[in-house]
């Protein structure tokens, strides 16, 4: 029984399952054209379904293998390795690893039964709605309120930043259900529908000129009080226990990712007579010394998670801020190994935008490299800005004195 | 679970601290400031006594407690902290020279004398290919008929130990490893004035010395292995330190007040102490790792002590560094312990291969690593 694997095992069983499914001759998604990808990303998509990789640690009774993190991070590791897509289709994170774990810890059986087989399946496609136009950082200064009306929440306000906003059906929503309540006290979690009068989605157009996020304009928006997770007013916890599950485990993958990333890296210095440069080696090997600071924490990190202990505040903040500047670094690097070619876009559109390209990338065109780099700029603002993190390690973990407020 | 994670780990990391705590607070390295460094062989028989740090990577059967670099690892890090003047570092890195290069005889005859501290020992030549070994009578005999010309600079503790590994080059420009009493007949030794007076620098000059015993074709991946383990274990000292500065540093920022507040609540320090704390922690994560590669004989060890020793190096001189800017003017002094570290740090940096040397290492390995 897959339960009782040890993650050896585990490992091996996705190998087998990977060697099986893929493709005759498969160098990577990377190599896939673009025209390509969706159809591949959809195909592969059932794929993971049928062998429960969508869903690994997620109770059976909800469609998932119900294992524990490190089945997910081993996974997650072999399909990078493979080049394949963790999520496949790009509002699989919000549904799979965020809400999907969050309902499991917070919701109501009954919660848990209309959503997770829904998410599973792919019926219903998720986006995140925390961020406002006044309230980033400051997550709990948000304004979007809602007042309670007999059986249902009536929704006003912004939403903004929403990764995938536009292939989104329902969003999960923090909401001010208490005014008079301080701050954090008077948040609640919900889930809306986002096929109903009133709710408007528009897409934001970033600097490489794709439109990756969206923005939500809720007007007297209905959300039914069964959709609150958590209970009235406790949404803060409920947002807390998911940018918890939103740092998660991914450590691994990265890495793994990394380390392809710094071949390609190689790759285009040769290819430009850039490996002779002895400033250039160096700043490369300095690079392969950052994969590994990032290797070590997120084994760190498996190793809390194995032993039973909770995931210490400063490695998941620590992974999160190295991984950004990483993705900076190596960026900034490639476009000074490509110079005046980096100024000019050529080559396939990049294939991802929040983590490194995968498997199968061309090395050489600089396309890619340009998109990375600017991409790499969101990776020290979301999720928690590098400024944050450092009070969070300075305040948490040092026990110096907090912000005044 | 890592070594340094696990109870024993942990009870061997207290134990250790306790006792230099205790016995070899940072104030014992302040004197060395303070009086030139001199050492006491009975202190450094009781610290090998109670320790028994050079006796932990050798194995059973020649003395030692084959304890592994996960402990060792550990021990050193804490040596570290309290800047330990004692000749543990070199002492260790000759142990480990030995150990996994030499014949079978020489380890028997040379490592029980280590363990035991009855032998300080260090290493020469390891920088710089200055010395060269030549037959002394034309014909290629073991012990006692290669003499020794040349000069080996900067090399820790020199002055005192009373044995001295030596890579040297033969004839064809192989690696040839020779084992030499520190008084040897035609051995000159010069004492140098060292930025760090806790690790005390000497130049040798050799003339027709004749060693105790000689390693000759010696393999290159197990004199890579031997640099590798020695770079791990400063890697380890170079982080201890860096956590007692960074620990000084906090403890300041929370206590000092300026502008009716303590200093540690301004955002600019807590930055700068975040930042620190990320570069020593990030580098932390690496060694155990490290030592269990050492440990289990993977090649793994390679891309983990580069790392090591580079990261460790970069987070131990920024450490040191913040600490006295966190400190103000007060650091500056020489009675405050601020320098001690700052200037271990510096010295740390630049022993067996500064991080310039390791990232082009690095780069080398990725390069040809398999995909």
């Amino acid at each position: 029984m897959i339960e009782n694997w040890s993650a050896e095992d585990f490992r091996a069983h996705v190998r087998h399952v990977l060697g099986d499914e893929l493709p005759q001759g498969w160098r990577g998604y990377g190599a896939l054209m673009p025209e390509q990808r969706i159809e591949f990303s959809r195909t592969w998509r059932k794929t993971m379904l049928e062998h429960g990789f969508l869903a690994v640690t997620w109770p059976s009774e909800y469609g998932g293998l119900g294992l524990g993190g490190t089945a997910h991070a081993i996974l997650a590791e072999e399909l990078v390795r493979a080049g394949l897509p963790t999520t496949p289709l790009p509002n699989d994170p919000f549904g799979l690893a965020m809400l999907g774990p969050t309902l499991l810890h917070w919701g109501s059986e009954e919660q848990k039964q209309r959503f997770l087989p829904a998410t599973l399946s792919g019926e219903i496609s998720w986006a995140q709605g925390f961020s406002e136009p006044e309230a980033g950082s400051d997550l709990f200064g948000l304004r979007t309120s809602a007042r309670v009306m007999g059986d249902n929440l009536v929704i006003n306000g912004q939403k903004v930043w929403q990764t995938a906003g536009l292939g989104a059906n329902w969003l999960f929503v923090l909401v001010r259900t208490d005014p008079d309540a301080a701050r954090s006290k008077g948040i609640s979690f919900v889930l809306v529908d986002v096929d109903q009068p009133g709710v408007e989605v528009r897409g934001i157009r970033n600097l490489t000129g794709d439109v990756e996020f969206a923005e939500v304009y809720f007007t007297d928006v209905l959300a039914p009080i069964d959709n609150v997770v958590g209970g009235l007013n406790n949404g803060a916890k409920v947002a807390l226990t998911l940018l918890g599950f939103e740092r998660g485990l991914g450590g691994l993958a990265a890495a793994r990712g990394f380390g392809i990333e710094l071949f390609r890296l190689i790759d285009l210095a040769r290819s430009r007579g850039s490996w002779d440069d002895p400033t250039i080696r160096l700043r490369l090997g300095r690079c392969a010394s950052e994969v590994q600071l990032i290797l070590g924490l997120a084994r760190q990190a498996m190793d809390d998670v194995e032993n039973g202990r909770s995931l210490r505040t400063q490695t998941s903040s620590m992974i999160k801020l190295l991984t950004a500047e990483h993705r900076q670094t190596t960026s900034t690097l490639a476009l000074e190994i490509l110079g005046l070619d980096g100024l000019v876009l050529e080559g396939p559109h990049a294939a991802e935008w929040g983590r490194p390209q995968p498997l199968g990338t061309t090395a050489t065109s600089s396309g890619p490299w340009v998109e990375d780099y600017l991409n790499a700029r969101a990776g020290t603002i979301y999720g928690g800005s590098t400024e944050i993190q450092l009070n969070t390690i300075a305040e948490q973990v040092l026990g110096l004195p907090r912000e005044a407020r | 679970m890592t070594f340094a994670d696990s109870e024993e780990g942990r009870a061997l990391r207290a134990s250790v601290a306790g006792y230099l705590g205790r016995h070899f607070p940072i104030s014992h390295a302040r004197a060395c400031y303070d009086q030139d460094g001199v050492l006491d062989r009975g202190t450094w028989s009781q610290l090998v006594g109670d320790l028994g740090i050079p006796a932990f990577v050798l194995p059973e059967a020649h003395g030692g407690l084959g304890a592994g670099f996960a402990a060792l690892t550990v021990a050193l890090e804490e040596a570290g902290r309290v800047v330990l003047p004692e000749p543990m570092l070199p002492t260790v890195w000759c142990s480990i020279v030995i150990n996994e290069i030499a014949e079978e005889a020489v380890r028997a005859e040379f490592l029980p004398r280590i363990a035991s501290g009855e032998l300080i020992g260090t290493i020469a030549g390891f920088s710089e290919a200055e010395v060269q070994a030549r037959d002394s009578n034309g014909s290629k005999e073991p012990n006692g008929t290669v003499a020794l010309n040349g000069v080996a600079s900067h090399v820790v503790c020199g002055a005192t130990a009373d044995l001295v590994v030596v890579l040297a080059q033969d004839d064809q420009r192989a690696p040839i490893l020779a084992l030499v009493d520190g008084d040897a007949p035609g051995m000159e030794r010069r004492q140098l004035t060292a930025l760090d007076c806790t690790r005390p620098l000497a130049g040798l000059a050799l003339s027709e010395v004749q060693p105790r015993a000689t390693i000759e074709a010696v393999e290159p991946e197990r004199l890579d292995r031997a640099r590798d383990l020695m770079a791990l274990v400063l890697a380890a000292e170079q982080l201890g330190g860096a956590r007692a500065a960074l620990d000084m540093a906090v403890a300041y920022a929370n206590t000092r007040v300026a502008f009716g507040r303590p200093i540690g609540s301004f955002q600019a320090i807590k930055h700068k102490l975040a930042r620190v704390f990320i570069a020593i922690e990030a580098a932390a994560a690496v060694i155990p790792l490290a030592a269990e590669a050492a440990d289990a004989g993977s090649a793994e060890l390679s891309v983990l002590a580069a790392t090591a020793k580079a990261r460790a190096s970069e987070a131990f001189v920024q450490a040191a560094s913040e600490n006295i800017q966190v400190h103000g003017g007060i650091g500056f002094t020489w009675e405050h312990d601020a320098h001690l570290h700052l200037k271990r740090a510096r010295s740390s940096f630049e022993l067996l291969g500064n991080p310039t040397v390791h990232y082009h290492r690095l780069a080398e390995l990725t390069e040809t690593a398999d995909r």
